[in-house]
């Protein structure tokens, strides 16, 4: 018995080793510099300053404004992508020609980097030359979608369009591992298609739409490519995501104690979350 | 899983089948540190040309060594901060070298020494304010200017031309002036615009003021988030009589001047006379916007003009330049300086420096400049400006009014950026945006004295 | 209307949504690759054109444009990305046999890499610069290697977790009598079972990899640039480069969208096989 022990060890020696170096020690530095005045030019040698770069922080409201907005962000992001990728795999449940190709398509805006399909979106978007602003300018009347009026849309649609195939592929996979006879079941007490994806398809894969759904909120939270490439947060400070917060104060001032101050706030909001889903997808493998 | 390898194989033997060349010599090579983009396209053929006709007699090859535009400031500090001797010269802009002077070489001794300065080049060729953007406050010299940048009003020629000669166009222009900005104003030579004449323009030249006006706004105003959005509007601030710093170097923000110029740019974004979605744009979205004629005017950068005004442009030959508007204390061109200097911790600092000397030559400038660089070289300027008027328009400007932001100012540029637009996009207002960025570019200075 | 017709009607409401959905996503994609082959001022064109005369100027910009090395750029990419993927699957297959067949620590160990996976990844950038700054081995492709691995395990393991609990215990209880060790189990019994997970989860890897931004951008100065961080350079001082960066994209994308086409049905098998449990 002793022997299996070291074995099981032996066996997450490797991962374990990986995980210490790379992201508990980095995690540890960060957290250090949390509590110093570290900038590039003093980085040799950086003075202790305590707590006083999270009171700064919390001080000022554009944390603050910077953690609301990407919390709305996140939930509208997440209610849209959901529905969409359960409503998409709902119809990939039935046969029909060309199914294989169509899967593929789905999935293709995955293969491109989101930093630089953010930025494509700048010229697609264009107010004056953009072809996707101008097909859309029937919809929305006009072609300034990147104006202050429609610049949240914009992001929240282009951040579909790049992250709804993960939700489809979670959803598709998982509606795959349905059993059959549940829905034959139902479709023999005269249920319809729809009844049968609410009453019985839903239901049966609850676990990994949870963990879908909460991995996608935290995704939609965290976003950073994307508003990076299309606005910099901006106009201002107006959809100025809390990553992008610490990008600026990590890369644009060099102002690292505080990025990294900004950087623990963060995990520590995010952590009941976090903890949670791991509970959640964790359980099932015990 | 065999598919997998399959797919594997293909893309690697589609990228194997691409060759890779590599130069083998004895002579030692120069490693420069230079960024992508136009800048780095005019740099390559002053290094073939070197490389081919030079590095014999001077001994060295020089190669540039691409960092990406993001972060490039950041890797140059690494670099700096580990004391590294894997580049001997660090790319720099005039408005960086507060950041990072004290690890660059100081030059002028190196240019007096003619066993290194073989080719008798000084610093009396260049611009002279592009220089002066290469010193620190203590008037050391550390770096080569290689590449201008100034801004312009931009204005379409063809559309003011009408405005000066057509009677009906400027009764309109007067009512429009009287009614929205309260005053009687007259249209005037964009060369001698104030920045209310800027105003009353853009609102003549915006459809939704003027339904007759021929272009759908008056003007483009950058908006983006990033540094180079608040030099556009430093030029409105400087000709109010404000700067980023006062005489003594502390941070100037908190002023009238910053309000009255806040106040021009918020016009233009709240009266809807620049496109809606200008507030997230920037040099792209400016050109794009002039190209497809939705703007009479905006001041923008000068490189810009090339693509603007190029053969297959809409608005080709439509397309003129001046100084920006003027305000109580006259016009005010932003203008700063792209170039190179040598690190402290190179260990080949002679060869550096003996390269870094013949960038400061002309025959260097006008190869830089011919392949599409704009090097400020006053004969390579002139000379060429026949064939590139803007070069022309460039010198002039900056001599009537050329103005540099010192070298201490990237260090709050950030700063400076994210709160002036928050500022002029009404996001907050102008009394708490300038309160607020006094203090934390005050404090953020006080970290790096 | 007959049963069959009612079919036929429903396929064909099928057919239209699935089409619109697939312009939708795909258009940005689209539009991109016409982009690629326009020249600048039909990119500049005013209402947008979707027919004209197609240009190479931009992928000829892109492959010969002096210093800017995008073969070398792509290949690094390529390496990059096979390393990470391949160390990730040899870290995580042994990770989660201990966890499914043991338990005990190894909870503790997928609990920290499920919380990795969700901790904010920006918040490692600052540290992992000072850190690989200090043990000098900022551009260098290793460093890459490293971060990207360190993404990859998450959602590697995860999988793997999943099919290994779906693999009868009797193989291994046979394999055992016989009088193989654990490591034989592990590559002569576990690994040619697995093959085909392997081969999912090493695609996912590779995308993640390869479509990686952030740390690969600060990460690499000149030498370990990889595709994605280069094709960002076409973002200039002044103006960006659409048309070439158009074409670069199409370029750097070519390998990810092979592997989604050629590996489609596998993928969601293998995502099938690896998350059902939940």
């Amino acid at each position: 018995m002793k022997k299996k022990k070291i074995i099981s060890l032996l066996l997450l020696l490797p991962l374990t080793i990986w995980l210490v170096a790379f992201a508990l020690y980095p995690i540890l530095y960060g957290l250090r510099l949390s509590l110093f005045n570290a900038r590039i030019n003093n980085i040799e040698n950086p003075t202790f300053i305590g707590l006083q770069n999270y009171i700064k922080l919390f001080s000022n409201s554009e944390f603050g404004q910077a953690l609301l907005w990407s919390l709305k962000f996140a939930i509208i992001c997440t209610f849209i992508q959901m529905v969409l990728g359960i409503l998409i795999s709902w119809l990939f449940q039935r046969d029909f020609p060309g199914k294989g190709l169509a899967t593929t398509l789905i999935l293709m805006p995955m293969v491109v980097a989101p930093f630089l399909m953010g930025t494509m979106f700048r010229l697609l978007f264009n107010e004056s030359v953009g072809p996707i602003a101008y097909l859309l300018s029937g919809l929305t009347g006009t072609t300034a979608l990147l104006g202050m009026a429609w610049v949240n849309p914009t992001i929240i649609g282009a951040d579909t369009i790049n992250r709804m195939p993960f939700v489809f592929i979670n959803m598709y996979s998982a509606m795959q591992g349905v059993p059959q006879e549940l829905l034959e079941a139902a479709t023999m007490d005269g249920a319809n298609a729809f009844q049968k994806l609410i009453h019985v398809t839903i239901p049966t894969i609850s676990a990994i739409f949870g963990i879908t759904f909460l991995e996608k909120l935290l995704q939609s939270f965290l976003i950073f490519e994307l508003i990076f490439a299309m606005t910099a947060g901006g106009p201002g400070t107006f959809t100025q995501s809390v990553s992008i917060f610490i990008y600026r104060r990590a890369f644009q001032r060099s102002d690292y104690g505080m990025a990294c101050a900004a950087s623990f706030a963060l995990a520590l909001i995010l952590l009941v979350p976090s903890l949670y889903l791991v509970r959640r997808t964790t359980k099932g493998d015990k | 899983m065999k598919k997998v390898l399959v797919a594997l194989l293909i893309v690697a033997v589609l990228l194997c089948s691409a060759p890779m060349a590599f130069a083998a010599d004895d002579l030692y090579t120069v490693r420069m540190v230079y960024w992508p983009g136009p800048e780095s396209d005019a740099m390559d053929v002053v290094l073939n040309y070197w490389n081919e006709n030079k590095a014999q007699e001077a001994g060295f090859y020089v190669e540039q060594e691409l960092f990406g535009r993001d972060n490039i400031l950041l890797k140059e500090e690494a670099l700096m901060a580990a004391k590294s001797p894997d580049v001997d010269l660090f790319f720099t802009a005039s408005r960086w070298l507060g950041k990072y002077w004290m690890h660059m070489e100081p030059l002028q001794q190196y240019l007096d020494n003619p066993e290194i300065n073989i080719y008798g080049a000084d610093t009396e060729g260049r611009i002279p304010a592009t220089v002066d953007g290469f010193r620190w406050l203590d008037g050391t010299l550390y770096g080569v200017p290689m590449d201008l940048s100034n801004h312009f009003l931009y204005y379409r020629s063809d559309l003011i031309d009408e405005l000066l000669s057509n009677e009906e166009w400027q009764a309109t222009y007067k009512k429009i002036a009287s009614e929205q900005l309260g005053k009687e104003l007259e249209p005037k030579d964009p060369a001698d615009w104030t920045w209310d004449d800027y105003l009353a323009a853009s609102f003549f030249f915006t459809k939704a003021y003027n339904p007759d006006s021929p272009t759908e706004y008056g003007n483009f105003t950058h908006g983006k988030v990033m540094g180079p959005t608040a030099f556009l509007w430093t030029n409105c601030y400087w000709s109010f009589g404000g700067d980023w710093f006062d005489a003594d170097g502390n941070v100037a923000f908190d002023n009238d001047a910053a309000r009255q110029a806040l106040a021009v740019w918020k016009t233009s974004f709240e009266k809807g006379l620049t496109p809606e979605s200008s507030v997230n744009g920037e040099f792209a979205e400016d050109n794009e916007a002039m190209i497809a004629g939705q703007c009479a005017m905006t001041v923008h950068w000068n490189a810009g003009y090339a693509t603007i005004n190029a053969e297959e442009s809409p608005v080709h030959g439509k397309i003129k330049v001046c100084a920006p508007p003027a305000g109580p204390e006259g016009h005010f061109a932003y203008n700063h300086t792209l170039g190179v200097g040598i690190s402290k911790y190179s260990e080949h600092k002679e060869e550096a420096a003996r390269w870094a000397a013949w960038l400061y030559t002309d025959e260097a400038a006008k190869l830089y400049a011919e392949a599409g660089g704009i090097a400020p070289s006053k004969a390579v300027l002139a000379d060429m400006s026949d064939q590139f008027p803007v070069y022309g328009y460039m010198v002039d400007v900056l001599n009537d009014c050329g103005r540099n932001l010192p070298p201490t100012a990237g260090i709050i540029e950030d700063m400076a950026c994210g709160l002036l637009a928050d500022a002029w996009n009404g996001v907050i207002d102008f009394d708490t945006a300038l309160a607020q960025l006094q203090a934390e570019a005050t404090e953020e200075m006080s970290y790096w004295q | 209307m007959s049963r069959k017709q009612k079919k036929r009607l429903s396929t064909i409401f099928t057919v239209i949504a699935v089409i619109l959905i697939v312009i939708v996503l795909d258009i940005g994609l689209i539009t991109n690759v016409l982009t690629a082959f326009k020249s600048p001022f039909t990119i500049s064109s005013t209402p947008p054109k979707w027919i004209f005369k197609p240009t190479l100027d931009n992928f000829r910009n892109v492959l010969g444009k002096g210093s800017f090395d995008f073969r070398l750029y792509l290949w690094n990419s390529f390496i990059i990305a096979v390393i990470s993927s391949a160390i990730a699957i040899v870290l995580t297959i042994p990770a989660a046999y201990s966890i499914v067949r043991y338990h005990g620590v190894g909870d503790v160990i997928l609990g920290s890499t499920m919380l990795l996976r969700l901790a904010p990844a920006l918040a490692f950038a600052i540290p992992v610069f000072l850190i690989f700054n200090r043990f000098k081995l900022l551009d260098t492709k290793i460093a890459i290697i490293f971060m990207h691995t360190l993404f990859i395990t998450p959602t590697s393991l995860l999988l793997f977790i999943g099919y290994i609990q779906d693999l009868p215990k009797e193989i291994e209880e046979a394999a055992s009598i016989d009088g193989a060790n654990t490591i034989q189990i592990l590559t002569r019994v576990l690994i040619p079972v697995l093959l085909p997970g392997i081969g999912s989860t090493a695609i996912l890897g590779f995308i993640t990899s390869w479509n990686e931004y952030l740390f690969s951008g600060i990460l690499s100065f000149k030498n370990s640039i990889t595709a994605t961080v280069g094709t960002s350079f076409f973002i200039t001082s002044y103006a960006v480069e659409w048309g070439n960066m158009a074409a670069a994209i199409t370029l750097s994308t070519i390998p990810t969208a092979l592997f989604i086409f050629i590996a489609q049905k596998s993928l969601v098998k293998g995502m099938t096989a690896g998350s059902v449990k939940g």
